[in-house]
């Protein structure tokens, strides 16, 4: 049911709009982890 | 749509000075650059209380005036929708209620301001019938009930997904006739509302239409104050807005719905499309009902699809700080997603509204389709190079990147408004990026998909 016949005209579409999104939530992830790991120390 | 599939399906932009995975990675570098430039720049709370400086008064006339130009509008729409040729393309009424009205009334209410509160027909007749019933009777009118704070402004945002179900799933969107019995339908349905509850209480929680164009006008930089005319920064309205329930869910209906009209015209659905619609019919349903059901699953899907992202980006939210919670905190953000949703609607509509826009020309003088030529432009027609496909994808990717910067500054604006430490406030605001880049980065797909 998935369009996978498709996955040659979508998944391109997919790394170039779905990339930013990915690697933006592992860098909120780590800069996240980072301030956590700051502010314990500080405390 | 078919009467629409022209203007939609726009020609190729194989001749684009760029490739289009540029444009979508410079959008992002865009919003990243706008959220560091915030933090550094925009250090204290700016757009949280109201400012501006009266710009004119209005003179009394007016809105007697928009008024009556207004019900005069929807009698004549829903006269030709019932008595006119009951062939799209040659009624008035579908391209009056998809393109003018509801395209081109959201347009107007950012420009200059909520005009539709004045032009509103239902309304201006409850308002004259008001002042008619206030002038006859000699006791005193009795008040009107209570609105249930809970209802909030969920009869708006049902009335919107109501809307675009028709104009996206049902199978007779385009039928005149139909289409003027469900404005007749809506405009009861109104009036009757405004009768309990009172006009501008209704008006301001429940019909949908009135509650979203007064949503995206509070983006303009022009507001009304009774009779004054008031000139304000823009997006200064978006933080006043009342939080109430379904305000989230208002706007989330705009951004979805939107959203499925552009995956339902790209190559995904049109592979998963027909599978669904397949395993309806399997299930025993008619021909029609398999494309309205297997629509109705996309278009609700959408909506609590992109529900579902602004939900977690909230949650990211409560990470910082403490004492807030994700309701909490969805409500005191919703405000930023009016530019999101504006600028939605923008992008996926504007080539709708530039060139099937222009069929008023020919309408107006023959609004019934019977070949009259009441004012001498029947034979207009409509001028496709009045914007080059390559212009209005600039548009499209405009408006998107310009609404959801918009919807970053609302966003910091508000966090240092939340967040009594500047550094938790900036924080906080790392997961909305990710919410901007996510609705920016499907935006730019659901049009390149459309395009491609």
């Amino acid at each position: 049911m998935f369009p996978l016949a498709h996955a040659g005209h979508w998944l391109p579409d997919l790394l170039i709009y779905g990339g930013p999104v990915v690697i933006g939530i592992l860098a909120v992830r780590y800069a996240d982890r980072r301030d956590r790991k700051k502010d314990k120390k500080n405390q | 749509m078919t009467l629409f599939v022209l203007a939609h399906g726009l020609v190729g932009r194989t001749d684009l000075p760029i490739p289009k995975w540029l444009f979508g990675w410079a959008a992002v570098v865009v919003l990243v650059f706008s959220f560091a430039a915030l933090a550094v720049l925009w250090p204290k709370p700016e757009l949280q209380e109201e400012r501006g400086r009266r710009f004119f008064r209005m003179p009394g006339f007016v809105d007697p005036l928009l008024g009556l130009i207004g019900v005069a509008s929807f009698v004549a729409v829903v006269y030709a929708g019932l008595r006119g040729a009951q062939d799209a393309q040659d009624n008035l009424a579908p391209t009056i209620i998809y393109v003018h009205f509801w395209v081109g009334m959201a347009v107007l209410s950012v420009l200059i301001g909520d005009v539709f509160r004045a032009l509103n027909p239902w309304r201006a007749i409850a308002r004259f019938v008001a002042w008619i019933a206030g002038r006859v009777s000699k006791e005193e009118m009795p008040a009107p009930l209570v609105y249930p704070a809970r209802f909030g402004r969920w009869p708006a945002a049902i009335s919107i997904l109501i809307f675009v179900w028709v104009e996206l799933a049902y199978v007779n969107r385009d039928d005149p006739s139909q289409l003027a019995i469900m404005a007749l339908v809506y405009a009861a349905v109104q009036l009757i509302g405004m009768s309990f509850f009172g006009i501008e209480r209704w008006e301001d929680r429940a019909d949908g239409f009135q509650v979203l164009w007064t949503t995206y006008a509070r983006l303009s930089p022009f507001r009304r104050r009774s009779a004054m005319v008031v000139a304000r920064p823009p997006l200064n309205g978006a933080p006043l807005m009342s939080i109430v329930p379904g305000t989230v869910a208002l706007l989330v209906v705009a951004i979805g719905t939107t959203s499925f009209d552009g995956f339902s015209n790209g190559p995904v659905w049109g592979s998963l499309g027909p599978n669904l619609s397949k395993f309806v019919g399997d299930l025993g349903f008619g021909l029609s009902a398999r494309g309205e059901l297997a629509n109705t699953v996309g278009l609700v899907g959408m909506v609590l699809l992109v529900g579902l992202f602004y939900h977690l980006g909230i949650r990211g939210m409560t990470n910082v700080g403490r004492g807030h919670t994700t309701r909490e905190l969805a409500g005191r953000f919703a405000h930023t997603l009016i530019p999101i949703a504006f600028a939605y609607a923008l992008a996926h509509y504007f080539s709708l509204l530039a060139y099937q826009g222009q069929a008023l020309g020919y309408l107006i003088s023959d609004p019934l389709g019977h070949g009259s030529n009441l004012f001498g432009s029947a034979d207009a027609g409509i001028d496709y190079n009045v914007v080059t496909a390559t212009g209005i994808w600039y548009v499209q990717v405009g408006a998107l990147v310009c609404g959801h910067v918009a919807g970053l500054i609302l966003a910091h604006d508000r966090a240092l408004a939340v967040y009594t430490n500047p550094r938790e406030a900036v924080r906080s605001q790392y997961w909305m990026l990710i919410v901007m880049i996510g609705f920016t980065s499907l935006g730019l797909w659901l049009l390149s998909a459309l395009t491609s």
